[in-house]
C-alpha cells in the first residue's frame, strides 16, 4: 500500500506542517440532483480514517424557480430526520431570527435557487468534528446568499444523533436541482497528537 | 503542496487610509483574508469597507446579523458602492489603544467568470460599551475573475491605525 506524501515511509511520521489535506473537488458540468462525498477507505489519501476533521466549501445554486431553497445533508447515507438536530441563527437583512429544529435536521442549511439575480450563488463552508471519534458528530455551517436586492445569512450547528463514523456526505436542495458550475471542495483536517 | 499558502501580509507600521492587494495570483480556488483592525474614526465604531478589482459603482450588496451586548440584529444593503469585510471595529476613541477587532473572509471560486463574488465574512470586537459580532454576506454582481482587494474603513474616518494587520491567503484543492 503507498502512503500519502505527507507520512516518512520510515517512521511514519506526518511531514507536512500543513494541517489541511485536499481529497476531493467537483464542479457541475451540468444539473445534478445532489453531490456526494465519500471515504475512499484504503488508507490512501482519501480515506476519512485519519482526519480529525472535514471541511467542505460550497459555492452553489439550485435550479428551482424560487429565489432560495433548502438545502439538505444526509450523512452516511441516513435519511433518517430524527438523527438530526440543528440549532440556527439567521438573518434576512431586516430581522434575526434563532431556530431550532430538533431531531429533524436533514434542512441544515439554506441557498440561492433559479429566481435569484443570474450569476449569483451561494458561499458556505461546513465543518464536521471529529468525525471518527465513537460520539454524535457535530458540524458547524456558515452561509451566506446574498442575491443583488435580497440576501440570507445563517450560522448552523448540528449534530448527528449517531456514533459510527463518517464516511460519505450528501449535499442536495429540497426541490429541483444543483445547478451547473456550482463548486464542492472537500479537505480533511490532520490531527497532531503530542505528548 | 500545502493546501492554504500565504499570498501577502500588511502590517501597517505607521497609520494607512487604505490596505490593498493587488495581482492577486489566478492558481487558487478560493480566498480567504485575516485581518486585525483598529481605525483612526473619533466616534465609536467603524466597519470595513471592500471593493473588488477597483469597482467603485453601485454594485455591491451586504446581508449581516450581529449581536450587540445582549441584543440581536439584522441590515441588509443593496446597489452600493462596497461590501463589508468586517463589521463594527474598535476607533481611536475607545480604550484601550491596544484593542483591536478581528474579522475573516472567505471569498470563494474568485477565478470563475461565470458566476458573481458572494463573500462570507465574520468579525467581532470587545469594546467595553460596543462589543459587536457580525456575521454576514457580500455580494459583486460582477462576473470578472477578482485580482485586486481593496479594504478602507467604510464610514468615512482616515484610515487604519497603525498595528492593524491583513493577510491574504490562497486556498488550493484538488
Amino acid at each position: 500500500m503507498a502512503l500519502p506524501a505527507y507520512i516518512d515511509a520510515e517512521t511514519g511520521a506526518i511531514t507536512d506542517g500543513e494541517a489541511w489535506v485536499s481529497l476531493a473537488s467537483t464542479t457541475l458540468t451540468s444539473d445534478a440532483s445532489s453531490v456526494t462525498f465519500t471515504s475512499t477507505d484504503d488508507g490512501q489519501v482519501g480515506d476519512w480514517s485519519q482526519y480529525m476533521d472535514l471541511v467542505v466549501i460550497l459555492y452553489w445554486r439550485g435550479t428551482y424557480a424560487h429565489a432560495t431553497r433548502t438545502a439538505l445533508l444526509q450523512l452516511n447515507g441516513d435519511t433518517t430526520a430524527a438523527n438530526y438536530s440543528i440549532q440556527a441563527l439567521y438573518g434576512d437583512g431586516s430581522s434575526a431570527l434563532a431556530q431550532n429544529w430538533d431531531e429533524n435536521g436533514l434542512a441544515y442549511s439554506g441557498f440561492i435557487a433559479n429566481s435569484a439575480t443570474t450569476n449569483a450563488f451561494s458561499a458556505t463552508v461546513t465543518t464536521f468534528l471529529d468525525v471518527n471519534s465513537g460520539k454524535y458528530k457535530s458540524f458547524m455551517v456558515d452561509m451566506a446568499s446574498d442575491y443583488g436586492n435580497a440576501g440570507k445569512v445563517q450560522m448552523t450547528v448540528g449534530t448527528y444523533l449517531k456514533q459510527a463514523p463518517l464516511t460519505s456526505i450528501l449535499f442536495k436542495p429540497d426541490v429541483g436541482d444543483i445547478l451547473d458550475e456550482s463548486r464542492f471542495d472537500l479537505f480533511g483536517v490532520l490531527p497532531r497528537m503530542v505528548a | 503542496m500545502a493546501v492554504i499558502e500565504t499570498i501577502a501580509t500588511t502590517y501597517l507600521e505607521a497609520d494607512a487610509a487604505t490596505v490593498t492587494f493587488s495581482s492577486i495570483p489566478a492558481t487558487y480556488e478560493h480566498l480567504q483574508l485575516r485581518m486585525n483592525v483598529r481605525t483612526l474614526r473619533t466616534s465609536s465604531l467603524e466597519t470595513t469597507g471592500m471593493r473588488l478589482n477597483g469597482d467603485t459603482a453601485s454594485n455591491y450588496a451586504t446581508h449581516r446579523i450581529y449581536g450587540q451586548t445582549v441584543s440581536l440584529g439584522a441590515g441588509g444593503e443593496v446597489a452600493t458602492t462596497r461590501l463589508y469585510a468586517t463589521g463594527q471595529m474598535p476607533t481611536s476613541v475607545q480604550p484601550p489603544r491596544t484593542l483591536y477587532g478581528a474579522g475573516l473572509v472567505d471569498i470563494l471560486d474568485y477565478v470563475n467568470t461565470n458566476k458573481n463574488t458572494t463573500i462570507i465574512f465574520q468579525s467581532g470586537e470587545t469594546t467595553s460599551n460596543y462589543p459587536y459580532m457580525t456575521f454576514g454576506s457580500g455580494l459583486w454582481e460582477d462576473t470578472s475573475a477578482v485580482s485586486t482587494i481593496l479594504l478602507y474603513p467604510a464610514n468615512g474616518s482616515a484610515g487604519f491605525v497603525r498595528g492593524s494587520v491583513f493577510t491574504l491567503y490562497g486556498l488550493k484543492s484538488s
